[in-house]
């Protein structure tokens, strides 16, 4: 058996790490969310059933982003279904379903494209090639484009440069717009708006745990550290993943204590206290509207800057701010800035005192969330950076599955729904391989969704590790003057 | 001029006329909404991690290092080796890099022929191979032609065949796959028959060039020539209408998109053309978006849901 090393792990080739399996159709078919819900369709501004004539509906907002969205033009034309892309999928690799091949799942797209836009369409109206928009078809697109986390992993493989995400988002806005959604994303986008977060916490909620927070802090630490809420005035509007309020509140005291030593006034707010954009996952009206809420945030609580918390595609929403809301120049840093940024800024500028054998205990290795790395910014190395500051064993995982090449956690896309349990699982194992060929115990990661889906997977797949946050670490290693 | 010359004509007017008309479509479609994909090759000092520029505490307030090569190490391995495709489905690459490096050696050879035809035509034709420049023309004309159509040919047994039994390749391969594949092995195999059994190859093939650029007939060809410069004119006018237009497609899909990472700073160009989308009127059909044809795009996202409204 051929083997290779790296770090220290030998690596079987024939480990499941990143293994073709054998093909099996429609192996996935069946595992398929749940629809929306009228009542939480209609008050996001989407139809609450099939639109009427909705086949004709569905050609004609099709030829609209065609001519709107210079992308989707340029990938339904330039496809040579070479495969490069076959086998890059983490959904692929744990189920073996062909239509979850990225070639396949735009060819479910491409082929209604060849129908009714290409001249192929027009004089081979029968052909398999060309498929007609109806029943059958949209039951696909509803499976398999709800089947991709949108992690943008198969286009660095792509010779043609052909995004499979923007396929999966026109198709998800084209279903969107004929009244076809997940009752998951939907329900999450209504939450946004009616409680400014994507779990539905309420302010009065939100307010308690801050509170319950700064107690767990003072028990801790002896120290009256706060974790503000609607400051008029701080410097620092947080908006994090909800979730680091009410479940991965280690990240949150990570971030409470890491204000603390930097002496930074903060605030979170509210009515926006989530980074999170679930819009990104249904369709770009609700995308633009969500994102619109930050800066409304910002102004109303007039605070210096923005800094975009622990969470993957929040950051990639985010950084897309000044294209998707305008301008940000009544703040005093115009442009989108993460945490991790922020926190590697003040280590290096020697504003903390850090112990790094408070993380001695832990063996970290630390996975890209695929929007903090490829798909946006290309931010590699600050959260890289605060690990090794702040930890003595930290482990790289193999680098097939790193960085630019690092693997979907499985739940990403608007695919945290319990329903998809089974596809979660399967896309987590090639990242769960490789973190249990590094021997760690700590899943060091700074997106929500990621900790949401490893919380399972890790266990599922045996790996031994837990999942947590890079400021969990820094929460750790800090030592606070008294 | 006889009916060969017509269609030759027609069908190279066609396919200029459509691929410019494409890429100007193209280059007017509006902005592609900014989101790069890492590594883009031309930030010096990050492409080689995979890192950004962004990840710079302040990155806008840093000059952006460009580094004017990064691109070209990139495509110029891919454009001339099919690099992605070794590196990724490196089964496949054996035939398409033929298939593909064929084309290339038959292009180049287009131009040396007008060359040769030109040089025929100022008298100092090619086929007198007085040892000089001619000479080398001559041969390497030939050589070309040989070397690119057998590859070619190769290559395109290869494609067929791994199309038609790897089941991963035959799942998402179309009819039109085949079709192209059989379509330009056949200009690769009639080349190839026709330059091995025709004693005057040389000069009919100068010849067609000569009437060509005379806007005369082309000279009496053998049935295998025929077949061919018939194949090459179908090829022609089809191509634009086939995904085979990724040979420009290309250069967007990862110098305007994938690699496309200009900031949207302040008083940029792009700005100015990012507000301008912000502000169009919104038209699109579906009647939940609230559009009325005069609301702009900020109105319609920045107003809140109607029924949270109530």
């Amino acid at each position: 058996m051929k083997r290779k090393v790296y770090n220290e792990v030998i690596y079987d080739e024939q480990t499941p790490l990143l293994n073709v399996p054998e093909l099996v159709d429609n192996k996935t078919s069946n595992t398929v969310c749940f629809k929306s819900k009228a009542k939480d369709m209609e008050p996001i501004n989407l139809p609450t059933e099939r639109v009427p004539d909705w086949q004709n509906k569905a050609v004609e907002l099709f030829g609209e982003m065609l001519d709107k969205y210079k992308g989707l033009r340029l990938f339904m034309d330039s496809c040579v279904r070479c495969g490069s892309c076959s086998d890059k999928c983490h959904y692929f690799l744990g189920t073996g379903d062909p239509k979850n091949m990225p070639v396949s799942r735009q060819e479910l797209m491409r082929s209604v494209y060849r129908k009714y836009f290409t001249m192929q369409g027009k004089i081979f109206k029968n052909s398999k090639d060309c498929v007609a928009f109806d029943d059958n078809i949209l039951k696909d697109w509803f499976t398999y484009f709800y089947q991709c986390s949108e992690c943008r992993r198969c286009c660095v493989f792509c010779p043609q440069g052909i995004d499979t995400a923007e396929v999966t988002m026109a198709a998800r806005e084209i279903m969107a717009r004929l009244g076809v959604g997940t009752k998951y994303v939907t329900e999450v986008v209504h939450k946004v708006y009616t409680t400014g977060n994507n779990l539905g916490i309420w302010a009065p909620a939100w307010i308690d745990n801050c509170k319950f927070l700064e107690e767990e802090l003072i028990e801790e630490t002896g120290l009256k550290i706060p974790l503000p809420v609607d400051v008029n005035g701080a410097e620092v509007l947080l908006v994090p993943p909800s979730a680091d309020n009410f479940v991965n509140t280690n990240t949150m005291l990570g971030y409470a204590k890491m204000f603390y030593a930097a002496g930074v006034s903060w605030t979170t707010s509210t009515f926006c206290n989530e980074g999170g954009n679930f819009g990104m996952f249904l369709n770009y009206h609700n995308y633009k509207t969500i994102n619109n809420r930050i800066l409304k945030a910002a102004r109303d609580l007039n605070v210096k800057y923005i800094l975009w918390g622990e969470c993957g595609h929040a950051w990639r929403a985010g950084y897309m701010t000044r294209t998707l809301s305008g301008s940000m120049d009544f703040l005093t840093v115009k442009y989108p800035k993460h945490v991790c940024q922020f926190t590697n800024e003040m280590i290096k500028k020697g504003a903390f005192k850090l112990d790094k054998t408070a993380n001695d205990h832990l063996k970290v290795t630390y996975h890209d969330p695929c929007n903090v790395a490829r798909a946006t910014t290309g931010m590699l190395e600050p959260p890289r950076d605060i690990i090794r500051a702040t930890c003595n064993n930290f482990k790289e995982m193999h680098p097939d599955t790193t960085r630019e090449k690092t693997f979907c956690c499985g739940g990403g896309g608007g695919m945290l729904a319990d329903e998809l349990m089974s596809m979660r699982m399967a896309g987590s194992k090639p990242r769960c391989m490789a973190v249990k060929a590094t021997g760690a115990n700590y899943l060091a990661t700074p997106c929500a969704i990621c900790k949401a889906n490893f919380g399972e997977s890790l266990k599922f797949w045996d790996t031994g590790a837990v999942v947590g946050g890079v400021h969990d670490l820094l929460s750790n290693a800090l030592i606070l003057n008294h | 001029m006889n009916i060969l010359n017509i269609a030759i004509y027609f069908s190279v007017l066609l396919f200029l006329i459509t691929v410019f008309s494409k890429i100007i479509k193209i280059i007017k479609a509006p902005l592609h909404l900014r989101w790069e994909l890492y590594p883009v090759p031309h930030e010096k000092g990050k492409a080689h991690y995979g890192g950004s520029r962004l990840e710079e505490v302040d990155w806008w307030t840093k000059p952006m290092q460009h580094d004017v090569l990064g691109d070209w190490k990139i495509m110029l391995p891919e454009i001339i080796f099919l690099k992605a495709v070794w590196e990724h489905n490196k089964s496949l690459w054996w035939g398409t890099f033929p298939f593909h490096f064929a084309l290339y050696m038959l292009f180049t050879n287009v131009v040396l022929c007008i060359i040769a035809a030109l040089m025929n035509l100022g008298g100092n034709t090619v086929l007198n191979q007085t040892g000089g420049f001619d000479t080398l023309m001559y041969w390497l004309i030939q050589y070309i032609v040989w070397v690119g159509s057998a590859l070619g040919v190769l290559g395109a047994v290869k494609l067929f065949s791994s199309r038609l039994f790897v089941p991963g390749l035959r799942k998402f391969s179309a009819a039109s796959h085949y079709f192209n594949i059989i379509l330009i092995g056949g200009i690769y195999l009639t080349a190839f028959i026709w330059s091995v059994t025709d004693i005057s190859f040389m000069n009919n093939l100068i010849g067609i060039y000569t009437g060509l650029i005379t806007l005369n007939s082309i000279p009496e060809l053998p049935f295998i020539a025929y077949l061919d410069v018939w194949l090459i004119v179908l090829f022609l006018a089809y191509l634009p209408f086939t995904h085979m237009t990724h040979f420009f497609v290309k250069y967007f899909t990862y110098h305007k998109i994938r690699w496309e990472d200009s900031p949207n700073v302040s008083g940029s160009k792009m700005q100015a053309e990012i507000s301008s989308l912000l502000n169009q009127p919104v038209s699109w059909s579906a009647p939940h978006i609230g559009a009325d044809g005069r609301k702009t795009w900020v109105a319609i996202a920045s107003a809140a849901p109607e029924k949270i409204k109530k």
